[in-house]
């Protein structure tokens, strides 16, 4: 997954300038964070929604909400920790949408180069488990799973401690293992 | 040191987050600790898993038709202020005028518009609110701040059909007050629906649907 270089404090100050001159201009600024931001908040929307057109969704909501929060958005976070919260809540909304019986098929899609069906097997199962665990241990999962976040950045996401993020990652690790049936 | 207190470690390891002592120490655990191999496999075989399912939904998302639906959406929501505004311009005095009686139309339209322009600041201030909510507070706890959202929310639609029922009941003692018979009916007839539809519509969708929020959540966790 390509990641852009993270914005420092200087570009996103820029940002959020642009977006105070409201209108078109706050348009262009939620598109430049959509096209900086979607490949990792996808993939975590995907693993909080288990299914590939909720995680769209909740994509698309995300950046809706943001679009809406953004004249509110006084630099108390960086901007990127900022939006993955948004992106996390949209994602359990989502989620949480869905009839209780709808089951967890998580129809993954063939990527252009095909990985071999084993692994794409482990994935859907994985996905599956993921399912079964409870938001907190869903959240951290996930989190830790996307690429280029340190654990600085997933504890203030959570708003937990640094060293809360290590014990429930740990929790969630040994949830997922029961779920999996493999402890 | 115990298997826990290695397990997290294997975790720091893994994120880049040990100091070189520590992964030593760890290191040296490992090698005769057949339980946390274990754990160190089974966390690299699940995050293998995870990012190859993020990929696939990454490879296979069409960009273009999403961004240009993000852009039309945020379009759309300035576009349905207008819309709802011009609707309501255009509805409700004819509506007004045609229900009340002759005599009491300028305060019915009155009360009408004044009703109209509380609701627009009623709809103003949730946007806001939605605005503030979206991201939780800076500093609190996400999941915490998302689970006491859907509660409120919870509390708010239970509360909601109350308030419903009392403004009912006051519409209903304005419009059948003493020498305006013919209103009375419709007035009666018009609070008894809002009652109504607003029970439905809380019992039968809103709390279903905030309650099923809550249990997707699952149970919580410190
Ligand atoms: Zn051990």
């Amino acid at each position: 997954m390509a990641r852009p270089p993270p914005l420092d404090a200087a570009a996103e100050e820029a940002l959020l300038l642009r977006a105070r001159q409201g209108g078109r201009a706050r348009e262009e600024v939620v598109v430049e964070l959509f096209r900086g931001h979607r490949a990792p908040l996808l993939g975590v929307c995907l693993h909080l929604t288990g299914d590939r057109a909720d995680a769209e969704d909740a994509l698309q909501e995300a950046f809706l909400s943001a679009h809406r929060a953004l004249p509110a958005f006084r630099g108390e976070a960086r901007l990127s920790t900022w939006l993955w919260r948004i992106a996390v809540r949209a994602a359990l909304e989502v989620r949480g949408r869905r009839r209780p019986a709808a089951p967890v098929d998580p129809e993954l899609p063939a990527p252009p180069a095909e990985p071999p069906l084993l692994a794409r097997d482990e994935a859907r199962r994985v996905l599956a488990a993921m399912d079964r665990l409870p938001a907190e241990h869903r959240v951290v999962l996930s989190l830790f799973a996307a690429e280029g976040l340190r654990h600085r950045e997933i504890a203030e996401i959570l708003g937990v401690a640094e060293g809360t993020v290590w014990s429930r990652l740990h929790e969630a690790r040994r949830r997922l293992a029961a779920a999996l049936g493999r402890r | 040191m115990d298997c826990v207190a290695f397990e997290i470690a294997v975790e720091q390891r893994r994120h880049g987050a040990l100091g070189p002592e520590e992964t030593r120490a760890l290191e040296a655990h490992l090698a005769g600790c057949e339980r946390c191999r274990a754990y160190a496999g089974e966390a690299a075989r699940a995050d293998a898993a995870l990012a190859a399912s993020a990929e696939a939904a990454v490879g296979g998302a069409d960009w273009a038709r999403l961004e240009a639906s993000v852009r039309r959406q945020v379009r759309s929501g300035a576009r349905r202020v207008v819309f709802d505004l011009a609707t309501v311009a255009v509805a409700v005095p004819p509506a007004v005028l045609g229900l009340a009686p002759e005599g009491r139309r300028a305060g019915a339209l009155g009360a009408a518009l004044l009703a109209c322009a509380a609701a627009a600041l009623v709809r103003g201030g949730y946007h806001g609110f939605l605005a503030r909510r979206a991201r939780g507070l800076a500093g609190q706890e996400l999941l915490a701040f998302h689970r006491a959202a859907l509660r409120a929310d919870l509390r708010r639609a239970l509360a909601g059909r109350w308030l419903a029922l009392a403004g009912a009941l006051g519409f209903a003692a304005w419009a059948m007050a003493p020498g305006v018979a013919p209103l009375g009916r419709v007035a009666l007839a018009e609070a008894s629906l809002l009652v109504a539809g607003t029970w439905i519509y809380v019992l039968a969708v809103r709390v279903p649907r905030l309650r099923r929020q809550l249990a997707s959540l699952g149970e919580e966790r410190g």
